[in-house]
């Protein structure tokens, strides 16, 4: 074995660790506090998790004395935590889940949201997806939307667990994320790397593959579609003592996010005001 | 489940609008979708001309998130095919990155692609190998450098697959 071989069998190995830690955790994980003394939902949702919360991500950041800090001020506006796996979709998975959970109980939104679902082949089809691959998509989402009121939280978070269809609804997340990008070319094309010639180049690279993970410009693409509320406190290594906010979608500067996450370098998760 | 739903939809299409020189469906009965027969006959102006090669597609729980398996169930002489009948195409990778970024600027699979586009795929890379990250390294290597041998061998492959050698 040469040098290069060696390195690369060492790359694979530590590929394959790194694949088993990220797999071992659940696609979504319980929500911290309200759910943690719940023994049925413990049966359900912690198979292969622990308790999560606050305490875990201290746990997590600890040693990187910056992100811990953060912490405090967090816990003092949101309520809970919601763990998502890290494996490239966890913002796509975070925001598919969290929206889900907000209209199940939300008559309103979930008529707005089907509005937005059964125009999506047309809007989708305009810029240049065909319908045969893309159906099965948003036939799906329109349906899990129309019978959303008739799932419990429970079977919400089975149908987002490991052998749940949910990755259905999360590609759809890229899709319809895709499409709004592909609206606006003008638009986004000043925030992509330069290495992408152009929309549809960037979409097939970086937004339709599962796996891929996303920047603002996904982000915003996905909240404008939707018309939620995003805001997103991001945990860094500043200096400051607390996470910064940032806000995309619709309504004004002081409205409550629809959906909030918590974002820390290369990670999003749900967190609960 | 949601593979079915996907691949009657594309097999509808595929009946309706094959692609030309192409047949393909489910293998056994349709209750099983998740294997399918795929048969191709050689392109015009290919070595691999006047063939007629029958190829599986093995696809996964969760097609279309990610793709299908090819195998050509005779040995097809081509840089692009391992010898045990696999096809190595860019398109037929899975989406995440490759481990050492090879194939970089390559289409990749995705739900957007089709069994369409990866039979369209298959019928281009017959014609035009792609000698970049061969499959089978010593097709590659006479596909580059000796024309005439790499013909015959493919004619070879034609004559099988009719069932003449």
């Amino acid at each position: 074995m040469d040098a290069d071989d060696e390195l690369r069998a060492q790359a694979a190995a530590q590929e394959a660790e790194i694949e088993g830690i990220v797999k071992s955790r659940p696609l979504i994980g319980p929500k911290a506090r309200d759910f943690v003394s719940d023994s049925e939902m413990r049966q359900i949702l912690h198979r292969k998790t622990q308790e999560s919360g606050f305490e875990s991500l201290r746990e997590e950041l600890e040693g990187t004395e910056a992100f811990v800090r953060k912490i405090p001020s967090l816990e003092s506006k949101y309520t809970g935590i919601r763990h998502v796996r890290g494996d490239g979709n966890c913002f796509y998975r975070s925001f598919v889940f969290r929206m889900f959970e907000v209209a199940r109980t939300d008559n309103a939104l979930r008529t707005r949201l089907l509005d937005v679902a059964r125009e999506a082949l047309p809007y989708l089809t305009d810029v240049g997806y065909e319908e045969v691959s893309i159906e099965t998509f948003t036939d799906f989402c329109v349906e899990t939307l129309e019978s959303l009121d008739k799932l419990s939280q429970e079977d919400l978070e089975v149908l987002f667990g490991e052998d749940g269809e949910s990755d259905y609804l999360v590609w759809f997340g890229r899709l319809a994320c895709a499409g709004f990008l592909k609206h606006q070319p003008d638009r986004f094309l000043p925030f992509i790397p330069e290495s992408f010639c152009d929309m549809n180049s960037f979409c097939s690279r970086e937004v339709e593959p599962m796996g891929k993970e996303a920047d603002q410009p996904q982000v915003i693409a996905l909240a404008e579609y939707w018309q939620l509320r995003v805001c997103v406190e991001y945990i860094d290594s500043s200096d400051e003592s607390t996470t910064s906010t940032h806000v995309f979608g619709p309504g004004d500067d002081d409205a409550p996010g629809d959906i909030c996450l918590l974002y820390r370098p290369g990670h999003y998760e749900i967190i609960y005001a | 489940m949601m593979a079915m739903k996907r691949l009657l939809v594309e097999y509808k299409e595929l009946s309706l609008r094959p692609p030309a020189g192409v047949a393909a469906g489910p293998a056994g009965d349709e209750t099983n979708m998740l294997e399918w027969e795929c048969v191709f006959l050689g392109p015009e102006g290919t070595p691999y001309d006047g063939g007629c090669f029958h190829s599986t597609l093995s696809f996964p729980k969760d097609y279309p998130l990610n793709p299908p398996v090819m195998r050509f169930t005779q040995p097809l002489w081509h840089p692009n095919v391992y010898p045990d009948g696999k096809v190595c195409i860019s398109i037929l990778h899975e989406p995440v990155e490759d481990k050492f970024g090879y194939e970089q600027s390559c289409e990749r699979w995705s739900p957007v692609q089709s069994i369409e586009k990866i039979i369209l795929s298959v019928i281009s890379m017959l014609a035009e190998p792609n000698d970049e990250s061969p499959a089978n390294i010593d097709a590659a290597k006479m596909w580059r450098t000796d024309r005439e041998a790499f013909d015959a061998k493919a004619d070879e492959c034609v004559r099988k697959s009719l069932g003449w050698a």
